[in-house]
Formats: structure tokens, C-alpha cells, sequence
């Protein structure tokens, strides 16, 4: 009798797999991927939706930044084998997604740092990041939730390009030339920066 | 033209003929009565002009049609009907294009309009049609050798849906981002209806009359839709209410056919 319950305790792993492994999964492709550079454009809302320009001015209140934070597949991983059985013999699928790709390193923080005055509280190189907010659709998140809710494993290489819009919701007092610096800090130390280009807020 | 004056030359023959046979006067126990006709408000539910009354699956001016309706006679002069009636009305199924249209006249000369609505109402069913009211009345028959008049007070549930409407708005020349909606809370909307007819005709045969039906009905209604402004930078929502606490009094005219089943 207890040489039956040690044979069961002994087969339960080779049964659990058999009852999930997937008779006809395409074998799934497990990457990494790193935040590799940015781009940063300016915004002009002023429009039915933000659109970058390249113009000398736009409406303080319809102004934002576009950043274009570009990613890099780094290593590929040999896709995980089952341990007891060919897939073949199993009963049910449940298979895995195609490709997943996991960050080797992630967004710690987001600041953007306004390089010439702002507003009498904000002078050069002040930080203005609470000014910002990302809109995503029809919808605004602080540049923290934006981070926050960021998800790190990638279904495919379209998702390493990822591109977002920080719109400026207290415009500045100063009707002026302004300059902002994107500076984002990754997990493992690094610190992307790019500043946009001067344009006039009116 | 001419398939309606053989039609009338046969019912004329045929009527002839059945009366030739017995009278049913006050014999009939059970009778079914199809009916097809138009509701006139005196007064109106809907005031035309207020945004929500695009969210309404009901209108009133409209159509209706009895597609079930019997009545049961346990007197010679006394009875129990039972009937359902699906309506329509010509502007309904262009609600959700005219909940459009409004939105975007209200705002579009500061905002660039982006407006959704539940009110799509082009699924028209032929049964119930786009709203529906159901009775159950007590019945008194006059009856002579080929006229007849039933009159009839009756009680039933009068049963529209109200539906959702927003609209995202942005600001031109700005990033603020604005979310207006409207929303009754409840989808279907039941009231209590009461209601008085009589229906007078012509027997062209034994079992077979050419009616007219005439009915006032009354119903309340206690309907709030919530209009809430939210900007969706700072999440602060401001409330408005539009009420529709009306008592809606309808006229209805209508024409049919009585058949005497037994």
C-alpha cells in the first residue's frame, strides 16, 4: 500500500505535465530588451489631437513633448523543453505566447527640467515634471503613474518602440523662448537625456 | 383600386351570406382583435430641444400595432381583455445621429467634439417595435344586429429604454480635456399606465367586425438624467439634472378587425 501512494507522489509531476503540456504550440521566443536612446519632439496641441512640430511658436497652453524611447532586443533564449514528454503526447494546450520579451533594465524615473526661467518659482533648470502629465487616448496620468502602470514584458518588436506624450497643463507665466530637458533613469544606473528644441510659448 | 373594391365586394357577399345564419349577439365567448393605429400626445414627455431627449427609445407621435389581444366574455354584457401593443415613432431610429448633431452644435465652437451614445436604436423589432405597453381591462358590450360598441378600462405597464450619451471634448487651442455624459441610471423605464377606450364597429359577418378603437391613457414618469462635466486632467466632476416628472396623456386612434374565435 505504501509503495502505491510513493508511486503516485513519484508519477504526479509526469501526469500534471501531460494534462497541460500543448500538442501544437509553435515554440515561443523568450528575449530580452534594453532601453537603448530617445528622441524628444515638440507638441502642438492646439488641435484635435498633439501633433510634433518644427514651428517657432505655439499656444502655452497647448504645448507638450512627444519622447520617442527607442529599445533594443539584446539575447535570445533557447525556449523552455518539457522535462518528461514530447509535447505530442499530451492532452490539452495551453501554450505560451509566441514571444515574450522581458526588460533587462526598466524606467526608474521621468523628469523634465525647464532650462530657461518658467514662472517665478521655476527658474532655469528648475524641475517642472509635476507641470506634465502623459495622455495616453483620452485619458491623463502623472509622469509616476505613467511609470508605474508601464508594462515591462514585450509580446513583440513592434512594442520596443515606445512612444508617449507629456503635455504641459500649467502653462508658464512668461510668455518666451523655453527649452526643456527630458532626463529619464533606468534601473541599472544609466540616464537618458535629451532637451527639445527652443520654441516660443505665447 | 381594384384589389380594394373586390375586397369590399367579397366581404359584402360574404357578410350577406353569414348573416342569413344565426346572430352571435352577446353569444361570443372569446374574441381576438388585431388592431393598427396612431398615438397623439396631449401632453408630451419629451419637450424637443433638451439634449437627453435623444436618449429616449420612445416618442409621441408614434404608431402602434395590438399584436396580442383577447377578450374573454364570462356575462352577456361583461368580459376581461387582455392586449400588447408594439410602437414606433418616425424620428427613433435617428436618435443616436441627432444626439450627435447636438453635441456637437453645443460645443463645436470651442471644442473639438468627439460624441458616443447607447442610443442606437435601427435594431427594430416587429413585434414590440421600438417601446411597448401591455393591459388587462374589464369589458362591456352593446351589441345590436350589426353595430356594437365595447367600452373599456383597463391597467397595464407602459415600457421604454433611456440610454447613455457622451462626449469627449477638447479644447481648441488648448490641452484641456473635457468628458460630458449623460445617464438616467436605468435602462428600461416601466410605468403604471391606466387607460380608457371603446371600440365601435361594424359586424360584416357572424364571426368577423370591422372596428374602430378610441383610447385615453395616462401615465407619470420619474426620470432624472444626470448630466456630469468631469475634466479629465483634474478629475473634478460638476452635476446637472434634467427631470422628466411628466404626465404623459396620449390620445389613440386606431382601426382593426374583430375576430370571434368561439
Amino acid at each position: 500500500m505504501r509503495i502505491n501512494k510513493i508511486l503516485v507522489v513519484l508519477l504526479f509531476p509526469l501526469i500534471a505535465e501531460v494534462m497541460i503540456s500543448c500538442c501544437d504550440c509553435i515554440d515561443s521566443l523568450i528575449g530580452h530588451y534594453t532601453n537603448k536612446t530617445m528622441i524628444v519632439k515638440n507638441l502642438d496641441n492646439s488641435g484635435p489631437n498633439p501633433l510634433t512640430t518644427t514651428t517657432n511658436s505655439v499656444p502655452k497652453e497647448a504645448f507638450g513633448i512627444r519622447v520617442q524611447l527607442t529599445r533594443e532586443r539584446t539575447a535570445c533564449l533557447a525556449p523552455p523543453q518539457s522535462f518528461f514528454i514530447q509535447s505530442a503526447y499530451a492532452t490539452s494546450c495551453k501554450c505560451p505566447p509566441p514571444n515574450q520579451l522581458f526588460a533587462q533594465d526598466s524606467v526608474v524615473t521621468i523628469q523634465i527640467f525647464t532650462l530657461n526661467d518658467f514662472d517665478p518659482n521655476h527658474p532655469a533648470n528648475s524641475d517642472v515634471s509635476d507641470y506634465f502629465k502623459v495622455f495616453e487616448g483620452s485619458t491623463f496620468s502623472t509622469i509616476t503613474d505613467f511609470i508605474k502602470k508601464k508594462k515591462t514584458v514585450l509580446y513583440s518588436d513592434d512594442e520596443l518602440e515606445l512612444d508617449f506624450d507629456v503635455l504641459l497643463m500649467t502653462p508658464p507665466s512668461l510668455n518666451q523662448s523655453h527649452k526643456f530637458k527630458v532626463k529619464i533613469t533606468l534601473s541599472d544606473g544609466r540616464i537618458l537625456e535629451e532637451m527639445t528644441p527652443s520654441i516660443d510659448l505665447i | 383600386m381594384r384589389n380594394i373594391f373586390v375586397t369590399i365586394l367579397f366581404f359584402g357577399i360574404y357578410s350577406g351570406h353569414s348573416f342569413c345564419q344565426d346572430s352571435l349577439n352577446y353569444k361570443s365567448k372569446w374574441q381576438t382583435r388585431p388592431n393598427y393605429g396612431i398615438n397623439v400626445p396631449i401632453t408630451r414627455l419629451l419637450d424637443g430641444g433638451r439634449i437627453p431627449d435623444n436618449l429616449f427609445e420612445y416618442g409621441d407621435h408614434s404608431t402602434y400595432w395590438q399584436v396580442l389581444s383577447v377578450s374573454y366574455f364570462f356575462h352577456k354584457h361583461w368580459g376581461i381583455a387582455i392586449n400588447f401593443q408594439g410602437m414606433t415613432g418616425k424620428n427613433i431610429s435617428k436618435r443616436a445621429e441627432a444626439f450627435l448633431a447636438d453635441m456637437n452644435s453645443e460645443y463645436e465652437n470651442n471644442y473639438y467634439v468627439t460624441p458616443s451614445t447607447g442610443a442606437s436604436y435601427d435594431n427594430f423589432n416587429p413585434i414590440s417595435g421600438n417601446f411597448e405597453r401591455g393591459f388587462i381591462g374589464l369589458i362591456y358590450r352593446y351589441e345590436k344586429k350589426r353595430l356594437f360598441i365595447y367600452p373599456k378600462i383597463s391597467i397595464g405597464v407602459s415600457s421604454f429604454y433611456t440610454d447613455w450619451g457622451k462626449a469627449i471634448l477638447k479644447q481648441k487651442n488648448s490641452n484641456n480635456l473635457i468628458e460630458v455624459s449623460y445617464d438616467s441610471g436605468k435602462r428600461p423605464n416601466d410605468h403604471i399606465i391606466m387607460a380608457a377606450s371603446a371600440a365601435f364597429g361594424y359586424k360584416l359577418t357572424k364571426r368577423f367586425y370591422l372596428n374602430t378603437d378610441l383610447m385615453t391613457s395616462y401615465y407619470k414618469t420619474n426620470i432624472t438624467f444626470n448630466k456630469k462635466t468631469t475634466d479629465l486632467n483634474t478629475n473634478v466632476s460638476t452635476s446637472e439634472s434634467f427631470k422628466y416628472n411628466k404626465k404623459v396623456f396620449t390620445l389613440s386612434i386606431g382601426t382593426g378587425l374583430i375576430f370571434v374565435i368561439r
